[in-house]
C-alpha cells in the first residue's frame, strides 16, 4: 500500500511539474524533433534517454521474474545515432545508423549498427544480450505430498535457471556493386549462468549445472555477376561449438546419517510411496528431530559429478545461383554440403545408494562421437507465361545422416551383502562390476519436396492460384547397442525404416475490390500415408483468411481467421486436433491529438489422442476422463488405463491503447491488455494443479511525455502486471503476483 | 490398382513422374516464351535494364526535380539517390529514371503520366519486377518470385517506400514487428502471450526466423545453410549431433512440442502438462516407443524430472544425462 502511495505521489509530482513547464513555455514548436546538426559533411541526428525504473512486487517474485523480470535501478534506456553524408560521398562512410536499448540491468539489451559507403562496403552488426530467468514451479516438480513424513514441498521448479545469452553478429560486404563482391561474417553466441537439472539414480537428485555454451560462426562468401542480373555465389561457413557445462549435486532435502555424515535425499519426498524410502516404525518420520535419517536403507546421494567437454565443428559449403536474366524466367538454386563432427569425453561419478540394485557408487568414463552429414538442394523457378499468368516451381531436398558411436565404461561398486546394504556400508564392503557399452547407430533422413503452383492475376483487383505439393520422407534408424541398454520400441540391433509420402492441394485467392479493401484466402489440404511419430497427422488442413480495410488514411481495420485442423485416424491413436484463431485489429487516428489501437483475438486449441498409462489415485478419488481399457491392457499391460488426452485451451486476448495530445508539449498514452486462458487437461495426479491451463494476465499501461524544451523531453511510464491462476495452488508456492513498474526518464534528442 | 499399391511396387514413381513432368514443362517453356511474348506484346512491361537503351530518351534527375522538387528532396536523402553517382553512362539505371523509365517523352508531353512508368497504377507484380531488376541479385531477395507474399499479391511497395519511408533501414514503411502485425494479426496475439519470443521487446525480429522475401521451404521459414531450423541459430545446444537423438526433434522439428511465436504454457509448450505431451507419443509399444510404467499418482509426475536431456543426449539412450 505504501508503495502505491509512493507511485501515486510520483505521478502527482510529474503532473504538477508538467503543468509548470507548460505554463513557462513560450514557443511550443521550437523543441519538436530537430533537423539535426551539420558536422562537416554529415547531418547528425542523435537521441539518448536515461532514467530510473522502480518496481514494486507482491506475490511470487519467481513468477514475476519468469514473465517480466524488470528490476529497480538506473537505466540507459535508449540511444540512437544517425550520420548521413549530405552528398553521399563521406570519407569513411556515407551513412551510419546505430540504435541500442536496455542497458543497465534490463533483461533485453540490443545494439544494432549499420554503416555503408557507396560501392565500397556495407557493414551490419548487432550485439544482443538477454537475461532469462525461469522458475515456473510446476515444471519438473515432483509434487511432494503433504502426507509425507517429513513433508518437504518443492517450492521451485526443479529445472529453474537464470542465464544470460550474448549474441554478436557482424556481416561485411566488400565492393557490393562490383562484378565480384566479397562477404565476411562472424557470429558469437554465449550462454552462461546457473541452471538446475536432475538425475535419476534410485531417486531424483537436484543438480546444479553452471551453463556455459559457446558457438562461434565464421562466414566467407563471394558473389560473381556472371551476366546481367545473374549472380553465382560461393559461401563457406564454419561453426564451432563448445559445451562446457559441468554438473554437480545440489541440496534440496539434506539429512544426516547416524554418525553425522551428510546425505542428500533428492527431490521426491513421499514416504507413503517409499520415495526415496519409507520410514521404519517405531520412527514416524524418515528424519528425526535431530535431522538424522531413521532408515539408512534408502536411496540417497553423497556426491554426484559429471563433466563433459562437447566440441562440435561444422564446416559448410554452399554454391548458389540466382538469375533474372531471362525476361520471363526467374531462377534461383543452391546446393550446400555440411559435415558436423562432435566429440566429447565423459566423466561421471556417483556416491550414495540405489537400493533396488544395491549400487553404492560408480565411476563412468568414455567418449561419445557423432557426425551429421547434410546435403541441401533448393531450386526455384517462376515462369511468366504471360504478364498475368505464371508457373511457380519449387524443389527442396534435404538429406542427412548422423552416424553416432559411444564407448562407455562404468565401474559399479555393488554391495557384497545385499541384505545388509545401506548407506552406511563402506565402499570396502562392495565388489566392482564393470559394464562396457558400445553404441553404434545411424540416424538418417531424406526429404524431397516439390511444389508447383499456377498463379493467375485475373485483373489488378483479383488473382487466384492453384497448386500441388508432393513430398516424400525416408527415415532410417540403424541400431547396434551392446551392454545392458535398450532402445524403447525401436529394434536394438536392427533397422527401422519409415517412408512418408505427402500430397498437398494448394489454393489461394486475393482480391482488392477497392483501393481501401484487401482480401486474402489460402487453403492447404495435406494427406500423409504414414507417420514416423504417433502424434504426427495423417490429415492436415490449413485455412487462412486475412482482410485489411483502410476507409480513411487514418483508419486501418484488419481481420483474420487462421484454422489448422489435423488428425490421425489410426484406431490406436485417434488423434484429433485443431488450432483456430480469429483476430481483429483497428488502428484509428482521426485527429492529430487523438489516436487509438484496438485488438481482439480468440484462440481455440484442442489436442486429443488416446493415451495409456498407469495410475493409482488415493482411495476415494477418481480421476476425470480415465477408464480401464482393453486396448491398453492388451497392447501395453503395464499401462492399462486409457484416457482421451483431451487438452483444450481457449485464449481471449484483448487490447486497447489510446494516445492523447492535450497540449503541444504533452503526450499521454494509456492502454490495457488482457490475456484470459481457460482450458482443461486430464489430471493424472490429484496434487497436480491445472496451472497454465486457467489463468488471467492483466497488463495496463500508461505513460506521459512532456516536451521540456531545449531538445529535452521528460517521460514517465507506468506498467502494471497481474498474473492469477484459476485453480488450486498444489503442494508448491503460489504463482500469483502483481507488480508496478514505474520508469522516469529524460530524453535528449537533436 | 490404387495409388498406394503403385507406390509400394514402384517407390520411385511419384518423384519420377514429378521430375519427368518438370522436364517436360521446362522443354515446353523453352519454346512457349517466344510465342507468349509475341501474343503478349501489347501488355509487355519489361524491366528498365532489359529495354534497349537509347540515351536520348533520358533527361536526368535534375530535370525531374524542376517539377517534382518535394519528392526529389526526400528521395535525395535515400540510398537510391546514389545511383546518380554512376559514371558508367548507364543512364537507364540512374536516378529517377532508374525506376520510372525514360522521362524525355513525359517531359515533352508536359508531364503526361502515360509517358512514364508510374507505380501508382501498376499491379504488384509489375512494380515488384521493377524493384527486383536490381534487387533480385541479392541473396536475401532471390526467392521472392516463388514466395508466399508474391503469390498473395504482396509486393515490394507494401513494405518499402522509396519516397516516404518511415524507417531509414531498407526504406521500410514501418518498423518490425508492427509492419508484419498489420496483416499477421494472429502473430500479434501470439507474441502478447505470457510466454513468447521477445519480439515486442525488440530483442528478436520477425526476420530472424522468416525471410519476408521467401525461402526454399514452406511458410518462408529461414534455415541454416546446413538445412537445420533457424531455432539452432540461438539455441545452439539443441542442434547436436547427439549420440542419442530424440527422433521427433529431428524428424518433426521443434514445433512438434513447442509453439514458436508464443504460448500460454511455460517453455512455449503445446500443452500445459509435460506428462501428457510425452504420453501422446509414448503410448502403445506397437505404435512407437513404449510408455512409462510408473504410477502417475505415486511418483514421477513430470517425465522431464528424469528424462532431462530430452532434446538429445550423448551419454544416455533414455535421455537421463
Amino acid at each position: 500500500m505504501a508503495s502505491l502511495r509512493k507511485i501515486a505521489g510520483q505521478w502527482l509530482l510529474v503532473v504538477m511539474l508538467s503543468a509548470m513547464l507548460l505554463a513557462q513555455s513560450s514557443n511550443p514548436g521550437q523543441n519538436s524533433p530537430s533537423e539535426g546538426v551539420n558536422t562537416g559533411d554529415y547531418v547528425v541526428h542523435s537521441s539518448i534517454e536515461m532514467g530510473y525504473r522502480y518496481t514494486d512486487r507482491t506475490g511470487s517474485n519467481d513468477m514475476y521474474d519468469t514473465l517480466v523480470n524488470l528490476q529497480t535501478g538506473p537505466r540507459f534506456l535508449n540511444e540512437t545515432l544517425s550520420m548521413q553524408s549530405q552528398d553521399h560521398q563521406g570519407l569513411l562512410f556515407d551513412d551510419l545508423n546505430l540504435n541500442s536499448f536496455g542497458w543497465g540491468g534490463d533483461p533485453n539489451n540490443a545494439l544494432r549498427l549499420r554503416v555503408d559507403k557507396n560501392k565500397w562496403y556495407n557493414l551490419q552488426g548487432s550485439f544482443r544480450r538477454d537475461q532469462s530467468f525461469f522458475d515456473y514451479d510446476l515444471l519438473a516438480n515432483p509434487l511432494n505430498p503433504p502426507s509425507s513424513s517429513p513433508s518437504i514441498p518443492d517450492l521451485n521448479s526443479g529445472h529453474a535457471f537464470d542465464t544470460t545469452r550474448r549474441m554478436t553478429d557482424i556481416d561485411l560486404t566488400l565492393l557490393p556493386q562490383s562484378k565480384l563482391s566479397f562477404r565476411l561474417g562472424f557470429s558469437h553466441n554465449n550462454v552462461n549462468g546457473d541452471s538446475f537439472s536432475s538425475i535419476h539414480i534410485g531417486t531424483d537428485a537436484l543438480l546444479l549445472q553452471p551453463l556455459n555454451t559457446t558457438m562461434n560462426s565464421y562466414r566467407m562468401g563471394v558473389d560473381w555477376k556472371i551476366a546481367p542480373r545473374t549472380v553465382l555465389s560461393f559461401d563457406e561457413f564454419l561453426n564451432y561449438y563448445r559445451g562446457d557445462t559441468d554438473t554437480q549435486l545440489a541440496s534440496f532435502a539434506p539429512a544426516l546419517l547416524p554418525g553425522g555424515a551428510p546425505v542428500e535425499l533428492g527431490l521426491p519426498i513421499d514416504t507413503g510411496n517409499k520415495e526415496p524410502c519409507g520410514f521404519k516404525p517405531p520412527a514416524n518420520s524418515l528424519i528425526n528431530s535431530a535431522g538424522t535419517l531413521t532408515n539408512v536403507n534408502c536411496n540417497a546421494y553423497f556426491s554426484y559429478l559429471r563433466d563433459q567437454r562437447i566440441r562440435t565443428s561444422t564446416p559448410t559449403e554452399r554454391l548458389s545461383l540466382r538469375s533474372n536474366y531471362f525476361a520471363r524466367v526467374d531462377l534461383v538454386g543452391s546446393f550446400s554440403y555440411s559435415a558436423a563432427d562432435m566429440t566429447t569425453p565423459f566423466d561421471e561419478s556417483f556416491n550414495g545408494l540405489e537400493t533396488r540394485t544395491t549400487l553404492r557408487a560408480f565411476q563412468g568414463t568414455g567418449t561419445a562421437a557423432a557426425s551429421r552429414i547434410s546435403n541441401v538442394a533448393d531450386l526455384g523457378a517462376t515462369f511468366h507465361l504471360t504478364q498475368h499468368l505464371r508457373l511457380i516451381e519449387k524443389f527442396y531436398f534435404w538429406a542427412y545422416r548422423i552416424p553416432q558411436n559411444g564407448a562407455f565404461s562404468e565401474v559399479d561398486s555393488i554391495c557384497i551383502s545385499a541384505p545388509t546394504c545401506t548407506l552406511l556400508t563402506p565402499l570396502s564392503a562392495t565388489a566392482p562390476a564393470t559394464t562396457n557399452t558400445l553404441t553404434q547407430t545411424s540416424f538418417d533422413q531424406s526429404l524431397k519436396r516439390n511444389q508447383t503452383e499456377l498463379a493467375w492475376d485475373i485483373s489488378k483487383k483479383v488473382g487466384v492460384r492453384i497448386g500441388f505439393r508432393y513430398g516424400d520422407r525416408v527415415f532410417s534408424l540403424f541400431n547396434d547397442f551392446s551392454g545392458d541398454q535398450t532402445f524403447n520400441a525401436f529394434s536394438t540391433t536392427g533397422q527401422d525404416r519409415f517412408v512418408v509420402h505427402e500430397d498437398t492441394a494448394l489454393l489461394g485467392f486475393w482480391a482488392r475490390p477497392t483501393h481501401a479493401l484487401r482480401l486474402n484466402f489460402d487453403l492447404e489440404n495435406t494427406s500423409y500415408d504414414n507417420v514416423i511419430v504417433r502424434m504426427s497427422p495423417r490429415k492436415e488442413e490449413r485455412y487462412r483468411f486475412q482482410a485489411t480495410y483502410t476507409p480513411r488514411p487514418w483508419a486501418v481495420l484488419g481481420g483474420s481467421v487462421n484454422i489448422l485442423q489435423d488428425s490421425n485416424a489410426n484406431s490406436l491413436t485417434d488423434y484429433v486436433g485443431h488450432n483456430r484463431n480469429y483476430g481483429f485489429t483497428a488502428s484509428l487516428a482521426p485527429r492529430e491529438r487523438f489516436g487509438m489501437d484496438l485488438a481482439y483475438n480468440f484462440n481455440d486449441v484442442v489436442q486429443n489422442a488416446l493415451i495409456c498409462f498407469n495410475d493409482t489415485p488415493p482411495v476415494g478419488t477418481s480421476l476425470p476422463f480415465v477408464t480401464n481399457a482393453a486396448s491398453c491392457a492388451l497392447n501395453d499391460a503395464a499401462n492399462p488405463l486409457l484416457a482421451n488426452s483431451y487438452y483444450t485451451n481457449h485464449t481471449n486476448f484483448g487490447m486497447a491503447a489510446f494516445r492523447v495530445k492535450p497540449a503541444q508539449r504533452l503526450t499521454a498514452n494509456f492502454g490495457y491488455s488482457i490475456t484470459k486462458v481457460d482450458g482443461s487437461i486430464p489430471q493424472f495426479n490429484v496434487l497436480q494443479p491445472l496451472g497454465s491451463s486457467q489463468y488471467d494476465y492483466y497488463q495496463p499501461v500508461a505513460n506521459l511525455s512532456v516536451d521540456l524544451g531545449h531538445k529535452l523531453a521528460w517521460n514517465n511510464g507506468w506498467n502494471y502486471y497481474q498474473y492469477n491462476e484459476g485453480s488450486f495452488v498444489g503442494p508448491t508456492a503460489p504463482r500469483y503476483f502483481h507488480a508496478n513498474a514505474m520508469t522516469e526518464s529524460l530524453r535528449y534528442a537533436f | 490398382m490404387n495409388m498406394m499399391t503403385l507406390r509400394k511396387r514402384h517407390p520411385w514413381l511419384p518423384m519420377g513422374l514429378s521430375i519427368a513432368a518438370t522436364l517436360l514443362l521446362l522443354t515446353f517453356l523453352a519454346v512457349v516464351p517466344t510465342l507468349a511474348r509475341a501474343a503478349d506484346k501489347s501488355e509487355k512491361s519489361e524491366p528498365p535494364a532489359a529495354a534497349v537503351q537509347d540515351n536520348s530518351k533520358y533527361v536526368g534527375a535534375q530535370t525531374c526535380k524542376t517539377c517534382h522538387e518535394e519528392i526529389y528532396n526526400s528521395w535525395e536523402k535515400t540510398p537510391h539517390w546514389k545511383t546518380t553517382l554512376k559514371k558508367n553512362g548507364d543512364t537507364a539505371n540512374q536516378g529517377c529514371e532508374g525506376c520510372h523509365g525514360p522521362g524525355a517523352d513525359h517531359v515533352a508531353g508536359g508531364g503526361d503520366k502515360t509517358k512514364i512508368f508510374s507505380f501508382a497504377g501498376q499491379s504488384r507484380q509489375a512494380t515488384s519486377a521493377r524493384c527486383l531488376s536490381c534487387h533480385g541479385e541479392a541473396h536475401a531477395q532471390s526467392h521472392f518470385a516463388q514466395s508466399a507474399h508474391a503469390s498473395s499479391d504482396v509486393g515490394c511497395l507494401d513494405c518499402h517506400s522509396p519516397h516516404h519511408a518511415q524507417e531509414n533501414q531498407h526504406l521500410m514503411v514501418q518498423s518490425q514487428p508492427q509492419l508484419c502485425y498489420g496483416c499477421h494479426t494472429t502473430a500479434k496475439a501470439d507474441f502478447a502471450k505470457p510466454y513468447h519470443h521477445r519480439v515486442n521487446e525488440g530483442l528478436v525480429q520477425c526476420s530472424d526466423c522468416h525471410n519476408p522475401h521467401g525461402t526454399g521451404t514452406v511458410r518462408q521459414v529461414q534455415t541454416l545453410a546446413s538445412g537445420d531450423a533457424a531455432c539452432s541459430k540461438c539455441h545452439v545446444d539443441k542442434q547436436g549431433p547427439f549420440v542419442y537423438e530424440h527422433v521427433p526433434v529431428k524428424t518433426e522439428g521443434c514445433s512438434s512440442c513447442h509453439t514458436p511465436h508464443g504460448s500460454t504454457n511455460p517453455r512455449l509448450l503445446k500443452v500445459s502438462l509435460v506428462n501428457m505431451l510425452c504420453l501422446q507419443c509414448h503410448t502403445f509399444p506397437t505404435q512407437g516407443p513404449v510408455g512409462p510404467v510408473h504410477n502417475q499418482s505415486a511418483k514421477y509426475q513430470a517425465c522431464t524430472v528424469c528424462h532431462t536431456q530430452i532434446h538429445g543426449s550423448n551419454f544416455s539412450n533414455v535421455f537421463f544425462k
